[in-house]
């Protein structure tokens, strides 16, 4: 596969990833609002601002979220909104229109112009997170027809590659912010605010599943860390990015591909033998600040090994 | 004689590039008075080395390097021998312009009388010409050629600095002043307004103190050489009003400056690239190594060069062939 | 209802009898593809024109519906630039086929064969010897100043001689129903894609018919285009061969993806490619792959920009030196373009029987040379009957369509002309040809042209089909889809 098309693919997927996450944070926060007083809803907007402002976004000093929602969706200006990401997303795609299914690109293509042009003011009024509900739910379809529609070869496990190295770094984010260091800043979550942390992740239904309907606030570290069965946990995200890493570049030079799969073994590792309760009195604040760490070390060894390498030490 | 050459190119980049592809021109023309000897070229980073022939007849050499380097050294060394010329007369014939009414020269060298990038006209040009009195050419073609030379060495500064490599000639036309390389294109554009082939030579000039040199001594030079019928190739050097002679030493020869650069090259990287260039020449009293230079695969013979009895030069007093 | 245009006669005049879906169907000059001048069917078209009849007033409407989806679902478009913007448009596919007999199309062939052989022979004696410049053939200053001729050329040798592998001939049919060449197209034709997209509409918009008629088919093209490169390279064993495209961003990025699947082969850009040591190689995931073959959809130009331009930066930096080591096959060559000039095109039939002392099957259209000063005057005199070109555009542009221009436009073309006449051809204004076309529901003619395929590598081939392009506008002579023009599928029949 050309490292063109592969470098296209990779950004596409986490770009789309990055999109849901907006997406599913801004309408999980519109709804639980009604649940909240002014205050507190103003005091936990600010974790979701931080959790979705990635670089080169300054977050304006404002307490409405009317403005805040219209910055962190529909701001083409900021780099990390939702409809920014969905623009890089079509803007991948179209270069590899190629490699991708029709019914992908197409679906890709009707949800970017049929969003860019909102007017989020105009329904602000009535359910405002409904538009990212539905945003949400045609990124579902879309992942869905990816994986009917497109032959799972080195293009496909690049879109996963992709797809978890971001679902891994988002999610250790927003533990970060309610377990981490940079919880700190931060009054202790409400027992609202954990709901709600679950909501973020889709995980309520599934950890009441596991843990009944008792929320703890370890239990929910631990679903989120090591539950190697939920979609959303971090360890999902590190096996199947793994697994995605050794079904792509498959004819390439060994000792490319050992330094690739040697950081993505280490991380899996780290999760096959942590024990929350360990973590939680001592080390989580290290541990999740090693996720998105080592994360970043495997798309640079990737991007190293496989796309942006200097031609003259392939040959 | 015997000359040895040393054509030091350095290129400094201000952030590092990778691969890069460059082609020199730097291998002396082996035809005529003027013999190739040895010739290497060695590179800095390391390069694999790549040769093919031009249509001109000019060696051509080419490399790459894909890694990333902030510096790219070329060295380029020669020994040539040139033999004894055997001098021309003051004036030709009269008649001489006639001959160039000639189907059959205007056929083979006809991209060397009609314009070229560098080498066209232009109502500066035009201008220019007028003024200085060579707007057509006086006397028999010989005569006219030499006065040319002169008019165009007389009309200017040599000046480096003012004009650069790309300079349309309408830069040194203004200003008044330029380098060989501005020179050499106006005399061609004229001669060539006179129905007379003309072609750049790009080389080297040996510098003797008595000659008093217009040009750099620690470059390479440009020159021009016109097509007489009745005596082939001759070399004339507006830069230091002279005609070419056992001084000069020709690498490539072309339309004008843009089929003849000593390196032109591509790079990727987001960076500034400054040239420095140093030549020596020293005449040398025997070759100093016998080596095989790379061989230089030959084409198909072009258009220009069918049927065509070696290269004629003045040295060689030989009758073109009339059809 | 059943439509009854057709059975009746079209008056020749314009005086249209019937009414129903050919109530304004007048026949001029031009000849038509369906019918005569008596307005009778032609054989050929017998079944397609019965069909149609047949059909209920509304589902000829209903399948033109489901092409133009069709094309819209899978993305077939077309940019088109000069208009404040660049936008993507769908090239309207007319349903309605255009036939082509058996015989008619067993001497275009024969005829487009023996052009492209002596086209090749001819860029072969410009890039060597010049025997046909030395011949006074052609004039050294039409070659040798065409900004399409590269010197770099000289001395090269190519497999096979062939210097064009892809080539697209514009032909149309004149008033008296002989077919002549209008253009030849050598460096980067395109429109295969659509030849192909169209016969998949059509052929399902009339099945019945199709079937019946006995319509060569064409869905192999792109095998035969992947045998002529791989022809092309030194070695037959693991031939690696891209489609090089400028990006996403280019007119016919579409076909180029299209091709470059259908072939099975990797599609690719300038920044895809780097040159080492003389080779030239794919970056891909697993490492820098070695290719083969450069099926290019570049400019000359903008192929090297160590050879060529060296702004460019859709080309590969080194590639026309492994080219001319013989390390990769550039397909077409690099200087074709200087046999498709529009001035050389009045040369061809004189090369054809220079080359290869045969007489051209197929004729060329009458045409003045600007340079020539009786042809020049000639022009100036007669520009409200001529159509002048400028030898160095294509797509249609820097063109005057004598009869159709205003005094003004005439007056202005001509200062034009006057300042330039090397750069300028005429042709006398050609009725060309007439097919039905689906408008507005009813069936009107409309001018069509013809563009076949013919690929040489090792063999010639000759697509059995074409893409026809169709003017849209009533009475428009300007097919090009840059332009508003649109398209048929085009059956050569097989008996």
């Amino acid at each position: 596969m050309l490292s063109r098309v592969a470098d296209n693919l990779y950004w596409m997927s986490r770009y789309l990833e990055r999109a849901e996450h907006t997406g599913r944070l801004l309408a999980v926060k519109l709804e639980s609002m009604i649940e909240q007083t002014p205050a507190e809803a103003e005091a936990s907007w600010s974790r979701v601002v931080i959790a979705l402002s990635g670089e080169g976004f300054v977050p304006a000093a404002t307490t409405d979220v009317f403005e805040i929602t219209r910055a962190l969706a529909f701001d083409q200006v900021n780099p990390s909104s939702l409809i920014a990401s969905l623009r890089f997303a079509r803007d991948n795609g179209r270069q590899v229109r190629e490699q991708i299914s029709t019914e992908m690109w197409n679906r890709l293509n009707r949800l970017y112009l049929k969003l860019a042009p909102t007017n989020l003011g105009m329904l602000w009024n009535d359910q405002p997170g409904h538009i990212f509900r539905e945003t949400v739910e045609e990124l579902h379809t879309l992942e869905g027809t990816t994986y009917s529609t497109l032959r799972h070869g080195e293009g496909w496990h690049l879109l996963q590659l992709g797809r978890y190295i971001e679902r891994a770094q988002l999610i250790s984010r927003l533990l970060d912010l309610h377990f981490g260091p940079a919880s700190r800043s931060f009054a202790p979550p409400s027992y609202l605010d954990w709901l709600v942390l679950l909501r973020f992740c889709t995980a309520f239904e599934a950890y009441c599943k596991v843990y009944t309907a008792n929320i703890r606030r370890e239990r929910i570290a631990e679903f989120l860390l090591f539950d190697a069965e939920f979609p959303h946990s971090v360890r999902f995200a590190v096996e199947r990015l793994t697994e995605a890493l050794s079904r792509v570049a498959v004819g390439a030079p060994a000792h490319r591909r050992t330094a690739c799969e040697r950081l993505a073994g280490r991380l899996k590792a780290s999760f096959d033998f942590g024990q929350i309760d360990e973590l939680i009195g001592g080390s989580l604040d290290v541990f999740l600040a090693n996720i998105s760490a080592q994360c970043e070390q495997i798309h640079n060894a990737v991007y190293a090994a496989y796309i942006g390498y200097d031609a003259e030490t392939v040959l | 004689m015997f000359y040895s050459i040393r054509h030091i190119t350095r290129f400094r980049y201000s952030n590092p590039v990778r691969e890069s592809v460059m082609e020199l021109k730097m291998q002396p023309r082996s035809e005529g008075a003027q013999a190739l000897r040895s010739f290497q070229i060695a590179t800095n980073p390391r390069a694999q080395l790549y040769a093919y022939t031009d249509h001109f007849g000019n060696a051509v050499y080419h490399f790459n390097v894909l890694r990333e380097h902030s510096e790219l050294r070329i060295e380029a060394q020669s020994v040539i021998e040139v033999k004894e010329m055997i001098a021309l007369p003051a004036a030709v014939d009269p008649l001489e312009w006639q001959r160039y009414n000639s189907l059959n020269l205007k056929a083979e060298h006809y991209d060397l009388m009609g314009p070229s990038e560098f080498a066209r006209s232009s109502p500066e040009l035009a201008k220019f010409a007028k003024e200085h009195d060579i707007e057509k050419p006086q006397g028999d073609t010989l005569t006219a050629l030499k006065r040319l030379n002169a008019a165009i060495y007389e009309a200017f500064d040599y000046e480096p600095g003012v004009t650069q490599v790309h300079s349309p000639i309408e830069h040194a036309l203004g200003s008044g002043r330029g380098v060989c390389q501005d020179f050499a294109h106006i005399m061609i554009a004229i001669a060539r307004s006179w129905g007379v082939p003309a072609r750049y030579v790009s080389g080297y000039l040996y510098h003797r103190r008595q000659d008093h040199d217009r040009s750099s001594e620690d470059a390479t030079h440009a020159w021009v050489e016109t097509y007489l019928p009745s005596y082939g190739w001759i070399g004339f050097d507006p830069t230091n009003n002279i005609m070419a002679g056992e001084r000069h030493i020709r690498v490539a020869i072309g339309r004008d400056y843009a089929d003849v650069p000593p390196t032109r090259g591509i790079f990727k990287g987001d960076a500034e690239s400054e040239l420095a260039v140093a030549v020596t020449v020293e005449p040398t009293t025997a070759p100093l190594r016998h080596e095989e230079f790379l061989r230089v695969a030959r084409p198909m013979p072009s258009s220009d060069e069918r049927n065509r009895p070696a290269e004629l030069h003045y040295f060689q007093q030989q009758q073109q062939q009339q059809q | 209802m059943v439509a009854s245009g057709g059975r009746e006669a079209l008056a020749r005049d314009g005086n249209s009898v019937p009414s129903g879906l050919y109530a304004n169907y007048t026949l001029g000059r031009a000849y038509d593809e369906m019918f005569s001048a008596t307005g009778r069917v032609r054989p050929h078209y017998e079944e397609l024109h019965r069909r149609v009849g047949e059909l209920p007033p509304d589902e000829l409407r209903r399948r033109q519906q489901a092409c133009e989806q069709s094309f819209l679902h899978q993305g077939i478009t077309f940019t088109v630039y000069g208009d404040n913007q660049s936008t993507e448009r769908i090239i309207p596919t007319d349903l309605l086929p255009r036939i082509v007999t058996a015989a008619e199309w067993a001497r275009l062939e024969a005829g487009l064969k023996q052009r492209i052989h002596a086209l090749n022979l001819f860029l072969h004696d410009i890039y060597a010897e010049g025997r046909v410049l030395k011949d006074g053939l052609i004039p050294r200053a039409m070659i040798y100043g065409s900004k399409h001729y590269r010197r770099e050329m000289r001395g090269l040798p190519v497999p096979y001689g062939a210097y064009v592998n892809v080539c697209g001939t514009d032909l149309v049919r004149r008033e008296d129903g002989t077919f002549v060449v209008l253009e030849d197209n050598l460096r980067v034709p395109s429109g295969v894609s659509y030849m192909l997209a169209n016969r998949d509409v059509v052929r399902r918009a009339f099945p019945a018919v199709f079937r019946n008629a006995g319509v060569r088919p064409i869905e192999h093209y792109p095998q035969d285009l992947l045998a002529t490169l791989k022809s092309l390279a030194p070695s037959q064993e693991d031939v690696s061969i891209v489609v090089l495209s400028p990006g996403v961003f280019n007119s016919a990025y579409f076909e180029h993806a299209f091709l470059a699947r259908q072939m099975g082969v990797e599609l690719v850009e300038g920044r895809d490619l780097v040159v080492n040591d003389n080779v030239v190689y794919a970056r891909t995931t697993a490492g820098l792959k070695r290719v083969d073959v450069v099926y290019r959809r570049i400019d000359d130009d903008f192929i090297d920009p160590l050879a060529f331009r060296a702004d460019s930066t859709l080309g590969i930096a080194g590639v026309f030196n492994a080219y001319r080591a013989g390390n990769v096959v550039i397909a077409n060559a690099p200087g074709t373009g200087v046999a498709d000039d529009k001035a050389v095109y009045a040369y061809v039939p004189r090369l054809i029987r220079y080359y290869l002392s045969e007489e051209p099957i197929i004729d060329i259209v009458e045409t003045f040379l600007c340079r020539e000063p009786n042809a020049l005057s000639h022009v100036l005199a007669n520009l409200d009957s001529l159509v002048v070109k400028a030898v160095g555009e294509s797509g249609g542009y820097g063109m005057l369509v004598g009869p159709h221009a205003t005094r003004n436009e005439r007056e202005a073309f001509a200062e034009k002309v006057k300042a330039d006449p090397e750069n300028y051809i005429a042709q006398p204004t050609i009725q060309l040809s007439t097919a039905p076309c689906f408008i507005d529901g009813a069936i009107e003619p409309r001018h069509v042209d013809l563009r076949p395929f013919i690929l040489h590598g090792e063999h010639t081939t000759v697509a059995p089909g074409a893409l026809t392009r169709v003017a849209l506008k009533r009475g428009s002579l300007v097919v090009n889809s840059s332009q508003g023009g649109g398209s048929k599928d085009t059956w050569v029949l097989s008996v």
